[in-house]
């Protein structure tokens, strides 16, 4: 058997690269198939599986089993999209909300797809609503416009990585085949909180805030900065630092630098070491991984943070919901005063070592016991099978 | 007939009103013109427009049907796209099922 999976292969562009570089051993010792990787991203290698350029995927297409597209909302998938209608396979769909994608596909000339995705959702009035959208007179909240029933629809099956996702899409496309499959998230060895705190050379006093993941406006930068302002002001020794890329919308640096804060907020940017990285997450004693708005994504970041046994921060709303209460503490989504809230849990959190202990190792238990990559490929096996045998 | 305006896909048809950019007696010269086309032509015009104004909501109200059968057969395309998909990749698993089930079996022929 072969199988293809079309997917971007740069971390820096997108957390789904991760993904797929996490689960494709797993899914090359479990499947008995020949696995081939399409991606527009540099070549890379790896154990039971080839890569090959994504522009030599229409002419090879038909010769696989089945395709697997790993699709999300962020520019990254933008090489995909002539193949995902053409050559319906398996997809993943890592953002429920898939209106950034349709939209740089109408603004790059390509507005019959975009179209296309909002009547199959709504009809006539999906004509309007699209372009009304497309000239900013009508905003798009998640989850109004989903715009992936067109491709579930179209897909042989769709794999989710959350309850929320299933319940979402299965309620307004119940013909759509569904698996839920955990995000695959290795267990390492876990690192040494005081160890790794001694390697970056930070004093025992500092109160290390971390904020990881692809950084735009919905993580809420400025509203951190702001919590992080008032806990200085409240006499709290703090640190906080920024991990991960910055997308075209969103510079943190500009944004430190006129709050004057260069000395206490360091922005690393995407830190490739991951040897370093796993030592900043382990160092940190709370991160951040807020979401607002929401697109219906199952965070990679938030679960990378959880795997190093760091307590969490999130927003209750979605998949992040469904992470547990033991390891994160959940903030609600819609708050008049967010940064005033985040600080008090922060300022909790610091008082309180006891409790960050207790969400250390609730983390590491929630992400062995729900999280294990074996157990996402069985899930995967399930559906290629269910597909080539129903 | 009772779509709102939003939706509306055709403009509505309006007289055309007189204006004139020529310093100090463009406002005269607007009048003028204005009162030739009272006397000469409004009642015409107003006639072709009432006319062309019905022909375009009758244009949109056909092109709105046009648009929804075409947004259902793409639908049904989109589901028959879905069941073709299917069956291929069927076939196809079936066929190397039954390659690999032939060649163990030619493999365990006796050799003569």
């Amino acid at each position: 058997m072969r199988l293809a999976m079309v997917t971007p292969l740069d971390p820096r562009a997108t957390g789904v690269a991760d993904y797929s570089l996490d689960l494709l051993p797993y899914l090359a010792q479990i499947a008995p198939a020949e696995i081939f990787v399409y991606s527009n991203d540099p070549m890379q290698s790896g154990e039971g599986w080839v890569w090959h350029p994504a522009d030599n995927f229409a002419a090879e297409a038909g010769n696989y089993d089945l395709i697997i597209y790993q699709m999300g909302n962020s520019p990254a998938h933008d090489f995909m999209a002539p193949y995902l209608l053409r050559y319906p396979g398996l997809v993943v769909l890592h953002d429920l909300c898939l209106y950034h994608f349709y939209a740089r596909q109408a603004i790059s000339g390509n507005i019959s797809i975009y179209l296309r995705a909002f009547t199959f959702e709504n009809g006539f009035e999906g004509l309007t609503l699209a372009q009304r959208c497309l000239r900013g007179t009508c905003k798009v909240e998640y989850p109004h416009f989903l715009l992936s029933e067109w491709l579930a629809t179209r897909s042989l099956g769709v794999i989710v990585h959350s309850q929320h996702a299933a319940h979402m899409l299965s309620s307004r496309c119940p013909w759509v085949h569904i698996w839920v499959a955990p995000m695959p998230m290795p267990l390492l060895p876990l690192l040494s909180h005081q160890e790794a705190r001694e390697h970056l050379s930070l004093s025992k006093e500092i109160f290390l805030i971390l904020v990881f993941g692809m950084l735009n406006e919905s993580k809420n930068p400025k509203a951190i900065l702001d919590a992080f302002e008032m806990l200085l002001a409240k006499g709290v020794t703090t640190l906080l630092v920024f991990i991960g890329p910055e997308n075209s919308d969103f510079h943190v640096g500009l944004e430190i630098e006129r709050r004057g804060l260069g000395s206490l907020v360091k922005h690393l940017g995407f830190v490739g070491d991951r040897t370093l990285l796993r030592k900043w997450l382990a160092a940190a004693d709370v991160a951040i991984n807020l979401r607002s708005p929401y697109w219906g994504e199952t965070s990679s970041s938030a679960l990378r943070i959880l795997a190093e046994g760091t307590p969490l921060i999130i927003n209750d709303v979605g998949a992040f919901s469904e992470l547990p209460d033991k390891a994160c503490i959940k903030l609600p989504t819609y708050t008049p005063d967010i940064a005033q809230e985040l600080c008090q849990v922060l300022l909790d959190l610091w008082l309180d070592p006891h409790r960050r202990y207790n969400m250390r190792e609730a983390a590491r238990s929630y992400i062995e016991t729900n999280h294990s990559p074996q157990r996402t490929v069985e899930i995967y096996w399930a559906a290629i099978n269910t597909i080539w045998r129903w | 007939m009772s779509q709102s305006t939003e939706h509306r896909i055709l403009p509505e048809l309006r007289e055309h009103d007189f204006r004139s950019s020529f310093p100090v007696i463009g406002p005269l010269i607007s009048l003028i013109r204005r009162i030739l086309y009272n006397l000469t032509a409004k009642w015409g015009v107003w006639a072709v427009i009432q006319q062309q104004n019905q022909i375009n909501r009758m244009v949109e109200e056909w092109l709105r049907n046009q648009a929804e059968i075409i947004i259902d057969l793409d639908r049904d395309l989109t589901l028959l796209a879905r069941t073709v998909a299917e069956i291929e990749v069927r076939q196809r698993y079936l066929f190397r099922a039954l390659q690999s089930q032939s060649g163990i079996e030619s493999s365990s022929k006796p050799e003569e």
